[in-house]
């Protein structure tokens, strides 16, 4: 049985085009790499700090 | 050598200085966002766009770098009516490459005059209608969510917001409809698959094609010796051999019946009329055996309705008239004022032999042995007179009650048949002359009625000699 309350949440309101640029800008895209780079930065810092 | 990541040159060490990790690690990271990509490339091709977006995603997850796979998935995006979306990936794609990127072109093509102020206004509306659903105003949000669909047919969120709506509604129908045409844009929607097979009870058919084209894609369509489960296949020769068999079946069949179900059937049926017969004539027995006692009972009751109404009679006489208790009432009242005759005359209307009463029958008899014989000689003698006067109807009726009291007075008959001749009804006449020979043969009376009888043409034995006629 559907849930008509339940589904409707899962519906999220657009980003209109005022807000793309703002969107666009202060988005930070991070991948893999870049995850794990910070990672093994965090680790050494620790790391020098512990030493 | 370069970084396959970011493009930048390499140390000798193989150590990326821009990315910051060895190109061994990122090399693998960049082999799994390309196989993300070639997934994600197979199911936007199959028309699986959510499924596309999702190993896309996937791909830039391990590659940020990976414009092919920020392209497509904007161009998913912009397929679905994700506009914004779309234009941010382009944008993405374009400040990580901007040389020789088909992104640019996308984003020019987009920019028509009026393009982006319709798409905020539908937006607007989108999310109007999503704010107005989900505070429970279904109406409201239906007029906006349809102003989006028809100006955006293919914003897959829009539809399946109307398709929810609808099945709000209880409009199963038009639900329908909107969730075959999101599954048109996108085969493999859960969602809207989902809302489908709980409209239908089934899934949808443009799910069951594409998937059935992408099975064969997998499989690289290799040529399938076997046939599907539960596939019907057309019988290989002739359709003769076919309607013999069904000839045949159906002669054995009858041929069984004949044999082995009629000869039970008449068996019963021979049964059951046998059992009706004997039911039948057992009935019938039973109802002539009633109707003879039926009969008999009448015949009893009629014998003593008769009884009790003779009974009656006496007491109550007949048709009004008096009874017979009555009459000897009468008689004897008549025979005290020495009325002999009046009281013979009235004693004759009683039956001596319906009396009951002990007391009635011996005051008849009484006034009978006193009244009868000398009244019926006094009736002859009145009655003679007559006669001799040719009065021959009153003498009639006078010796007719003569007679009546006295049935030894010879005189009295013989004088009867006397006037009925005289009267010329001869009938009467020779039936009293044949009384008076038998009652008395051998008499002077009964030699007289002969020789009448003879006069009339009757010819009847002739008793002995007896004295003639006064007249």
């Amino acid at each position: 049985m559907i849930d008509f309350k339940k589904e409707l949440e899962n519906f999220k309101p657009c980003l209109n085009v005022e807000q793309t640029e703002e969107a666009i800008y202060s988005s930070d895209l991070k991948d893999f790499t870049d995850i794990v780079r910070e990672t093994a930065k965090e680790m050494m810092k620790n790391q020098q700090e512990r030493d | 050598m370069n970084c396959n990541r970011c493009n930048s040159p390499l140390g000798a060490d193989r150590f990326c200085s821009n990315c910051g990790l060895s190109h061994r690690y990122i090399k693998k990271a960049c082999n799994t966002a390309d196989y993300y990509y070639n997934t994600g490339l197979e199911r936007a091709k199959l028309r699986d766009l959510t499924g596309a977006k999702e190993a896309l995603e996937k791909a830039l997850f391990y590659n940020k770098y990976h414009i092919e796979a920020r392209n497509l998935l904007g161009l998913i995006f912009y397929e679905t009516g994700e506009i914004i979306e779309a234009l941010r990936q382009w944008v993405y794609s374009i400040n990580y490459e901007d040389v020789d990127n088909p992104a640019e072109r996308y984003l020019s093509e987009l920019q028509i005059p009026g393009f982006l102020d319709d798409l905020s206004q539908m937006v607007k509306k989108y999310n109007l209608a999503v704010q107005y659903a989900q505070q429970g105003s279904e109406d409201l949000a239906l007029i906006q969510v349809k102003k989006v669909v028809s100006s955006m047919p293919r914003f897959v969120n829009a539809r399946l917001l109307l398709a929810v709506l609808y099945m709000k509604l209880g409009k199963n129908d038009e639900a329908k409809k909107q969730l075959e045409k999101v599954l048109r844009i996108d085969s493999f929607h859960p969602d809207a698959v989902r809302y489908y097979k709980e409209l239908t009870g089934d899934r949808p058919s443009i799910v069951r094609s594409r998937k059935a084209q992408s099975d064969t894609a997998a499989k690289k369509e290799k040529p399938s010796k076997k046939q599907e489960l539960g596939r019907y296949m057309e019988p290989v020769g002739n359709n003769k051999s076919l309607i013999l068999t069904l000839i045949i079946g159906i002669v054995i069949g009858v041929a069984a019946m004949w044999v082995l179900v009629m000869p039970n059937q008449k068996f019963n049926v021979n049964s059951d009329y046998k059992t009706l017969q004997v039911e039948y004539k057992e009935t019938v027995a039973a109802k002539d055996a009633t109707i003879k006692q039926l009969e008999e009972d009448k015949a009893t009751l009629e014998t003593e309705n008769a009884a009790l109404t003779g009974r009656l009679e006496v007491y109550a006489g007949v048709n009004g008239g008096e009874g017979m208790y009555d009459a000897i009432l009468k008689a004897s009242s008549l025979y005290a004022s020495g009325d002999k005759i009046g009281a013979a005359k009235a004693l004759l209307k009683v039956d001596e032999t319906r009396l009951e009463s002990d007391t009635a029958k011996s005051m008849y008899t009484k006034i009978k042995q006193d009244t009868f014989a000398s009244s019926s000689q006094s009736l002859y003698d009145q009655g003679y007179a007559k006669y001799n006067n040719y009065k021959y109807s009153e003498a009639l009726t006078l010796f007719k009650d003569a007679y009546d009291l006295n049935n030894q007075n010879a005189d009295a008959l013989y004088f009867l048949a006397r006037s009925y001749h005289r009267m010329n009804d001869n009938e009467n006449a020779i039936a009293n002359y044949k009384k008076v020979v038998e009652t008395f043969p051998n008499t002077e009376r009964a030699s007289d009625a002969v020789k009448k009888l003879r006069e009339l043409g009757v010819t009847i034995e002739q008793p002995a000699q007896g004295t003639t006629e006064a007249n």
